[in-house]
């Protein structure tokens, strides 16, 4: 009897110190999410739902901000290669200059995987989950030639100039406006996706351009920023405008009639899958696909009751 | 006994963490990728269209058998034949079928199909997008150095279809006069079409 009794506080001793020490140890692993900006809506949704994923598949996630600024998200790399972090879900600033961020967290085997703005190169990054801006900007264009009956002149505001998603915007756009001689660009300059650079250059080139029928704008805060130099110059209604993203402010403008047409992106959907191939790859999985589009959609009067902001409505 | 079964188990275990870490490709299939990687998106539309395109064409649906299914049940028709890239509820297929000219100019052709559930138009003129490109199921993204290559390569595609079927072949064929196609087509699975536009990459005269 004494002896099972010894036995049985000898093995409930061994149940409580192993729980004691496997608390102490279990910590849970850490996933980085670096965002280019959270000074734009877009972004933060992209990053809170990027952490929001990790956190619902077990890890530890922190948002670091690179505030548009290169210099900032190597400072970002550099704490977190030497911090443990077991992933990166990253939203680059740049095409050409994050690389040299991927490619030492790529060094230090920690996998990296790009959300919503691409970087130029296929073997650092594990996987690039981007939006389709091309066929998006396809769909825009072909609406943008239907409402102007393939006649008429309008002007086009680009994002920033050394981001991809900038051209593949504008370029899907005019794959489909160039076909059609009727329609005729007057300007096109950079409003470097900000709503109210957008605007200055807005009331620049309507000063220059005031006959214009339209303006292409590659992101919705850019649509909005154009919207208010046309309501100063007094041609609401008689500007058609375009923008990319499906922003709340633009999905709200599209239902009033004072923006035309937008893209909608996912960014949720983009970030969540970010995040799931980053614990795939925690546990193990080794092959992704290295880009993965995203498709995009129209949303225009005749269909914004089916979109919120960026995504669809329940 | 005991050690056979170790031994085997153990093989398995080996044979499938190999499998995991290698995998075998074509030697024909590992030259395009190669290919693509170093020249530009034009060279890759070109020889894309003199080399490969024919023997994809073979693989093109029925165009009133792909109406058929695409009214009884569209989720078995993109899970058989379906291609797409990425997330994306667009599907792309190769169809085949004919149809008549009616007039010289005109946007569009209409594909002769009996009783169809939806309309089916040959595109004569605008051809953008990536149907063409996709419906071939024969790029894959990740062998372009990056997006923009890849959508270079729709745009490309698609100025060798406006050249070659909607300008050259079209204009061989008199109006009153019908065709053979084959072509890409691209649906929503979650919001069927009625009027579906068809990409035309081969037209040949009724004789």
């Amino acid at each position: 009897m004494k002896l099972l009794l010894s036995l049985l506080l000898t093995i409930t001793s061994i149940i409580i110190l192993s729980s004691c020490s496997s608390n102490k140890t279990e910590s849970k692993e850490k996933i980085a999410v670096v965002i280019s900006t959270l000074n734009n809506p877009w972004f933060v949704v992209l990053g809170d739902a990027a952490k929001q994923r990790a956190e619902e598949l077990g890890y530890d996630a922190v948002i670091f901000d690179s505030q548009n600024n290169p210099s900032k998200e190597t400072e970002h790399f550099d704490n977190i290669i030497t911090s443990g972090y077991k992933a990166i879900l990253f939203n680059p600033t740049d095409a050409k200059g994050s690389l040299a961020n991927v490619k030492a967290a790529k060094e230090a085997d920690i996998p990296v995987f790009c959300m919503d703005r691409e970087i130029d190169a296929n073997d650092l990054a594990i996987s690039q989950i981007l939006s389709d801006n091309y066929s998006g900007c396809v769909l825009l264009g072909q609406d943008f030639v239907k409402k102007l009956s393939g006649k008429g002149t309008y002007v086009e505001l680009l994002g920033i100039v050394g981001d991809n998603n900038t051209w593949n915007r504008s370029r899907g756009f005019h794959s489909v406006v160039d076909g059609y001689p009727g329609l005729r660009m007057e300007a096109q300059q950079t409003g470097e996706f900000d709503r109210n650079k957008a605007m200055e250059v807005m009331e620049s080139m309507l000063q220059a351009h005031p006959k214009i029928n339209a303006v292409f704008c590659g992101n919705d805060a850019m649509a909005m920023g154009a919207y208010q130099a046309v309501l100063a110059a007094g041609k609401a209604g008689k500007i058609l405008i375009y923008g990319f993203d499906g922003a709340a402010d633009v999905i709200t403008a599209i239902r009033e009639g004072k923006i035309e047409a937008t893209g909608m992106q996912f960014p949720r959907t983009m970030a969540q899958t970010a995040a799931e191939y980053a614990g795939k790859y925690i546990q193990g999985e080794r092959r992704f696909q290295k880009k993965v589009p995203v498709a995009v959609e129209l949303v225009t009067k005749e269909n914004v009751g089916n979109y919120v902001s960026y995504g669809k409505s329940k | 006994m005991k050690k056979w079964i170790v031994i085997s188990a153990a093989f398995v275990l080996a044979v499938a963490a190999l499998y995991e870490s290698i995998y075998f490709e074509r030697l024909d299939a590992k030259n395009a990728k190669e290919m693509i990687r170093k020249v530009s998106p034009k060279e890759t539309a070109e020889y894309f269209w003199k080399n490969e395109l024919d023997g994809i064409l073979e693989t093109a649906i029925d165009l009133k058998s792909f109406d058929s299914v695409l009214a009884a049940n569209p989720r078995a028709l993109v899970q058989r034949y379906g291609k797409a890239v990425g997330i994306t509820s667009n599907y792309c297929f190769l169809v085949k079928g004919t149809a008549t000219r009616i007039v010289r100019e005109a946007e569009r052709i209409p594909a002769v199909i009996t009783n169809g559930h939806a309309n089916y138009q040959l595109v004569a003129r605008h051809i953008y997008g990536n149907t063409a490109r996709d419906a071939t199921g024969y790029f894959d993204i990740d062998d372009f150095r990056n997006t923009m290559d890849f959508n270079t390569l729709a745009t490309e595609l698609n100025a060798i279809i406006v050249k070659e079927v909607a300008g050259r072949a079209l204009n061989a064929i008199s109006p009153g006069a019908s065709m053979h196609f084959i072509g890409a087509v691209e649906i929503n699975a979650d919001n069927i079409p009625t009027e579906i536009a068809i990409v035309p990459l081969k037209l040949e005269a009724v004789r």
